[in-house]
């Protein structure tokens, strides 16, 4: 009897089941990995409802400054002040840095506990020899199954990225620097950024695994690897990375706020957004500063020593001295550009790993 | 045509060799039976025959010149490795269920139900939950219902009780009268591969000892039994066992000498012994060729 309706139902399915198709290779997928893409889809779950509700509320307050004109004459009005008091001193304070934390170990989660066991488990109890006997081959079976659980991670990413940089909008547009766009913890936070950096830590679990062949120190392995990349791209590529391609310049016109950025001889390191409090082209990220004299030269070492003693004292000396303070910068329209060159170049970066993984899987036959 | 060849084939590990030299032709329609001490390259020689290793030197081919591990090859032969690795945490249905997915068109899954029934092996439990004779059991179910030309099988029976053994040898013997299907199966258990072996492979110390047809190499061989002191004397001697009186000989009837000398008892060798003689000798050979290789004599006591 079950062996009848069994059959018949393999007769009509038979078009379905062929291991090439990505339904059958699907269900493979779903099935080896179902616990792991169960709570780790349901942690990834709970962090998106988290920011989607601390950006429902958000998003609630801000438009309620907008009714009381709160950025406007209102101000400082008994309705502004209970508002502004979240995003000046109360927990918009604190869920910021908060964001870019859990963001940053997203990758970090999925590349240890999905990516990293993905291949070494196969390895250590043995079901590769199993798996990869079988009429679909092995470079089928972990170009579908890299394939499949990758787009799921990517996805899963960028959704958590577009949530994240929605919930976070009302505080960037007020005045708290550090949560605007061009900012590591954000650019990188992106749909596009964010997938992309779980595909990478993703690849690099999957890599590892496949490389070392045991469990915990593979996924020890990928914690360290991801950890070190993602502190790398956001202490030093990053800020290396929006620095080139030709940074406009542009006269600040005299009277700059010459303490938007730290002094190292006669060059400022500013780092910032133009915006509220930072002059600038709006929305430009501000790279470099300088001063020059009257005559257009750059000032000197020694030359900006003595300026910078004598201005807190004299603020209008610029103006007499006939100097001005110049910017390297790059436009506000340069973001996705930027956004653009770390995404793919991310992209790739997962994808030669993967490709790497998948050689392993092919080649490596001792 | 040959399901497995091999020519020259070598396999190192770091500095020691695990098969070397190993030159192979195992026909159709047999199943062989792949013996020999531990360490002595079985695993090896499976491992590269179904392309989870890449050889160090030499080649193998299945089925007729088909690489081992290719596409072509991987569609035709099942492999049921040692220790049956399978998805411990999946039910048995769900198993099944994978490894159909995983092999498509030949898969037989009216085989496979009617397999596991008539073995009563529960398809909701989990396979790491179930006794270790079921494991192997469905582990075999799976590789049937792939339909292989060839099956190879890694230690299938070493840890079953022996009334799994039987059911599992059974099952594997209906299909191979069904489906004419060529196994190659290595063991420790010489009963085991006396029962349903009809062609022998001894390997040992990564070397091919003793390839040929169970009947052609038993009738090419006998026991005798005689004084100790006359032993060794003209007759191409496998094995000897010398008692203080008595000697126990295993030897090639080869040509002239299918006569007992004068004094000696003849009797028919069995499989078991044949092949225990050949594993106390690990010099000595018996390879099918166009010529008789070099009577190579032995003693040991």
């Amino acid at each position: 009897m079950t062996a009848l309706t069994a059959g018949t139902r393999q007769a009509g399915g038979r078009r379905r089941l062929l291991p090439e198709s990505l339904t059958a290779m699907g269900w493979v997928t779903w099935r080896q990995h179902r616990t792991t893409l169960i709570w780790l889809g349901g942690l990834l779950l709970a962090l998106g409802a988290g920011m989607l509700v601390a950006g429902i509320e958000l998003h609630r307050i801000y438009a309620a400054e907008i009714r009381h004109d709160c950025f406007g004459s209102a101000a400082w009005s008994t309705a502004c002040r209970p508002l502004q008091t979240p995003f000046t001193i109360g927990w918009a304070q604190g869920y910021w840095p908060h964001l870019v934390l859990v963001m940053q170990a997203v990758p970090v989660i999925v590349g240890v506990f999905l990516g990293a066991p993905l291949l070494a488990r196969e390895y250590t109890a043995g079901t590769a020899r199993f798996t990869w006997t079988q009429a679909i081959g092995r470079t089928r079976w972990a170009a579908a199954t890299l394939g499949l659980l990758g787009a799921a991670v990517a996805a899963a990413g960028g959704l958590l990225g577009l949530i994240a940089q929605w919930s976070v909008q009302p505080i960037t547009v007020q005045t708290i620097r550090e949560t605007d766009r061009w900012e590591p913890g954000f650019f990188d936070n992106t749909a596009l950024t964010a997938a992309t950096a779980a595909l990478l830590a993703f690849a690099v679990g999957v890599l590892a695994g496949a490389l070392i062949r045991r469990v915990v120190a593979a996924m020890a392995v990928t914690a360290a690897a991801t950890i070190t990349v993602a502190d790398l791209a956001f202490s030093r590529l990053h800020y290396w990375l929006v620095a080139q391609g030709a940074p406009l310049v542009r006269d600040l016109a005299f009277g700059a706020a010459p303490n938007v950025g730290d002094l190292s001889g006669s060059t400022l390191t500013i780092h910032e957004t133009a915006g509220p409090g930072v002059p600038g082209p709006a929305g430009s990220w501000l790279d470099q500063g300088w001063y020059t004299g009257a005559n257009g030269q750059r000032l000197s070492d020694s030359a900006m020593d003595r300026l910078s003693n004598r201005l807190p004292a004299d603020p209008a000396l610029l103006n007499r001295l006939h100097d001005a303070f110049w910017v390297a910068y790059q436009p506000g329209y340069r973001y996705w550009v930027f956004q653009v060159i770390t995404g793919g170049g991310t992209l790739l970066a997962a994808l030669l790993l993967g490709a790497a993984a998948i050689a392993l899987i092919r080649y490596r036959r001792t | 045509m040959n399901v497995i060849e091999a020519t020259g084939l070598g396999k190192r590990y770091w500095a020691s060799w695990a098969l070397r030299d190993c030159t192979l032709a195992i026909p159709a329609g047999r199943v062989t039976a792949l013996a020999g001490p531990n360490g002595a390259g079985k695993t090896t020689l499976m491992h590269l025959a179904v392309g989870l290793m890449a050889p160090t030197e030499g080649r193998v081919t299945v089925l007729g010149g088909q690489a081992a591990g290719s596409p072509e090859a991987l569609n035709r032969v099942a492999f049921v490795a040692q220790d049956v690795p399978l998805y411990q945490h999946l039910p048995v249905r769900d198993m099944l269920h994978l490894a159909r997915a995983l092999n498509g068109r030949r898969w037989d899954q009216r085989r496979a139900d009617r397999q596991l029934a008539a073995l009563d092996i529960p398809l909701r439990r989990k396979v790491g939950k179930l006794p270790g004779g079921q494991q192997a059991q469905v582990a075999l179910t799976i590789a049937l219902a792939r339909r292989p030309e060839l099956l190879l099988l890694d230690e299938p029976l070493a840890h079953l009780d022996p009334l799994a053994r039987h059911e599992f040898l059974a099952a594997l013997m209906e299909t191979v009268a069904e489906d004419g299907t060529s196994v190659l199966f290595s063991s420790h258990v010489v009963a085991e591969l006396e029962r349903i072996g009809d062609y022998l492979v001894v390997l040992a110390r990564g070397q091919v000892q003793v390839a040929g047809d169970v009947e052609t190499l038993l009738a090419g061989h006998q026991i005798l039994t005689g004084p100790a002191a006359d032993a060794g004397t003209q007759l191409d001697v496998v094995h000897a066992r010398l008692g203080s009186a008595q000697a126990h000989l295993v030897v090639r009837r080869s040509g002239a000498a299918t006569r007992p000398p004068a004094g000696w008892q003849a009797q028919p060798v069995t499989l078991e012994e044949l092949m225990l003689a050949y594993l106390r000798e690990p010099g000595a050979s018996a390879l099918p060729g166009p010529e008789p290789r070099a009577a190579v004599t032995g003693a040991s006591r």
